[in-house]
């Protein structure tokens, strides 16, 4: 049994509600994970599943009119739910960080791809008198930069200077530069070509290899998802309907969710028919105690749907109402 | 073969003129491919970005002027036209352009996209027939008209707004539809409903199309023929399963190989990116094949 310190994260039943004048929306709903050390999670679902707002959740990063309403989240051992606003500040970068999505636009235009890193750098360190010579200073960026093979060029440069696909290494670069426990990445390729998402995520996958640091990654695209993660945890509105290791979500899923998004996809093995996932995603408003899922195929289960073991290290939410739908 | 769209030798080069102060940019350089009038077929125009493919169909479409060759519709040069032909071409190549919310005035209902088309080219006698024509075309691509009628565009989600877009080009009854990244900006699960319906406009209707797109897994699904660009050139076209199955040229390779396929067993290959790069700069273009 994995004791709470080999874990990279654990989080328990996590929920985060919006205060809307039509009411609340629960857009993540009691998610539950455990995510081990060195493990790359892929968190996959519709626009609209909960999944950035989860990322969000996890970084302390929720706005209002959103807030967390329930949850823990242990990090290391402790739960950064917990934590005061500077001891999480310190947190952020240090031992969780987050690549935001379209994290290009996230670089600040008017400054230099060095100042950007160093930036990040001072804000977070823990003793504010740790001071760099200038000559540490360009050794530390250099080094940052190489390890997203970058040249040490980079670091002079404006990021309009800089392609997509540089761009997002200098996002990769600032989120692994103080060697966090575990980092986010939301969606961080989604404007790329695929060359350059492939470069791109090869890269990623190797700092995180080297920091043995644990990654959850956000997205849609299963494709992704099949080539980079070890596990897989699909988000149905708002919460996680099935998780397991990514070879066994793939052959066989055993959430009827899971199986319409894979049946979606295209692939170049074969031609064949379009399928979609009918009827629309789920409202958040009016999310039933029961089954969402149900409602999607004009189905009605209104118990509680247990979270029950469907393998070796495979969970889903089993709802024997739709279990069978798309088999 | 009698062709109804075609570009013979186009290039398109954009400043580096005498006066101007960018540098010469060839965004296509001497591409020629053509759309058969009577067997109308899918054809998609793959590559990344910066690659012409855009600019490709800009020119096709006519609102870009080639700098050398020309874009002929039914035989006849597309720059040579009357303000009447003109008219008729406009209404017989039809866009459907990426950005489901920028196609959009966002203070009318997207009524109002389907509606205007109609009243510009004359198409009905009475509102009853424009009401109609309008529902059938909703139906055709999987929308409810009562659910999408009288919406405004930011109540309806970047599915249903794109497959609007979809029915609004098919309403006018073109000979050829210009699709540029008809779902890039759609959800991957939804992408499937809304190429279906784009593939029914061929098969059911005998409609052309060009599908413009990076995404080679969703060009194999529904395109018979592939062209592929790199930097302004045409690299490798022909029929879309000789073309991705065995790619002769290396950059068709190195675009194949680099899908993320949704399979856990078959993992990307390591990637020696400078030397890709030299096979590709070098290697000679395949032509249609």
């Amino acid at each position: 049994m994995t004791t709470k310190t080999e874990l990279g994260m654990d989080v328990k039943d996590l929920k985060v509600h919006y205060d809307t004048p039509d009411g609340v929306v629960k857009a993540v709903d009691g998610v539950s994970f455990s995510l081990r050390q060195g493990e790359r999670l892929a968190l996959v679902g519709e626009s609209g599943s909960g999944k950035s707002t989860l990322a969000m959740a996890l970084m302390r990063l929720t706005r209002p009119p959103g807030r967390i309403a329930n949850g823990q989240v242990f990090v290391g051992g402790t739960d950064v739910l917990d934590l005061d606003d500077e001891e999480m500040r310190l947190h952020r970068l240090n031992e969780l960080s987050l690549i935001p999505q379209g994290a290009m636009n996230s670089l600040n235009p008017v400054m230099k791809v060095k100042n950007q890193l160093l930036d990040g750098l001072y804000d977070h360190q823990v003793s504010k008198s740790d001071k760099l010579s200038k000559e540490e200073e360009v050794e530390i960026v250099a080094s940052l930069l190489k390890a997203v093979d970058l040249a040490p060029q980079v670091a002079e440069m404006y990021p309009h200077e800089l392609s997509g696909g540089m761009k997002q290494r200098v996002a990769i670069a600032i989120a692994t530069s103080m060697e966090p426990k575990v980092i986010i990445a939301d969606e961080p390729t989604s404007a790329l070509d695929v060359v350059v998402q492939r470069n791109v995520m090869q890269t990623l996958g190797r700092l995180q290899e080297g920091l043995h640091a644990s990654i959850i990654l956000i997205g849609h695209d299963m494709g992704l998802v099949a080539q980079f993660s070890d596990h897989v945890g699909v988000m149905y509105a708002g919460r996680l309907v099935e998780i397991g290791p990514v070879k066994t979500v793939f052959k066989s899923p055993k959430h009827p969710y899971t199986r319409l998004l894979i049946k979606s996809l295209p692939t170049l093995t074969r031609k064949k028919e379009f399928i979609g996932i009918p009827g629309l995603p789920a409202t958040l408003l009016d999310l039933p105690e029961g089954c969402a899922f149900c409602l999607r195929i004009d189905k009605e289960n209104t118990n509680l749907i247990p979270w029950v073991k469907a393998g070796e290290d495979h969970y889903i939410q089993d709802c024997k109402n739709c279990a069978d739908y798309g088999k | 073969m009698a062709s109804i769209l075609e570009a013979k030798s186009v290039t398109k080069v954009f400043g580096g003129g005498f006066l101007s102060r960018e540098e010469e940019n060839v965004a296509v350089n001497n591409i020629s491919m053509k759309l058969d009038k009577k067997a109308p077929k899918i054809i998609a125009v793959a590559g990344e970005s910066g690659s012409g493919k855009t600019t490709l169909a800009r020119l096709l479409l006519g609102i870009a002027k080639p700098t050398e060759g020309s874009v002929e519709y039914d035989g006849k040069d597309v720059s040579t036209f009357t303000r009447l032909e003109r008219r008729e071409f406009r209404r017989e190549v039809q866009p459907i352009f990426q950005d489901p919310y920028g196609s959009y005035n966002p203070f009318y209902k997207v009524d109002h996209v389907l509606f205007t088309p109609i009243n510009n080219f004359n198409m009905v006698e009475s509102r009853e027939e424009a009401v109609d024509m309008v529902e059938k075309a909703l139906e055709v691509v999987g929308l409810v008209p009562a659910e999408t009628l009288g919406r405004l565009p930011h109540q309806l989600s970047g599915g249903q707004r794109q497959r609007v877009m979809v029915a609004r080009a098919l309403l006018l009854k073109p000979k050829v539809i210009l699709a540029d990244e008809p779902v890039s900006a759609v959800d991957a699960s939804l992408r499937a409903t809304i190429l279906d319906a784009v593939s029914r406009l061929n098969k059911d209707l005998g409609i052309a199309i060009v599908y413009v797109t990076h995404d080679l897994t969703t060009a194999y699904q529904i395109s018979d023929e592939i062209m592929i660009l790199y930097k302004g050139n045409l690299v490798e076209a022909g029929s879309v399963e000789t073309v991705i199955k065995k790619p002769k040229h290396p950059y068709t390779q190195l675009l194949i190989d680099s899908i993320p396929e949704a399979d856990p067993n078959k993992k990307w290959g390591n990637l020696d990116m400078s030397k890709t790069q030299e096979k590709i700069l070098t290697a000679p273009a395949i032509g249609w094949r």
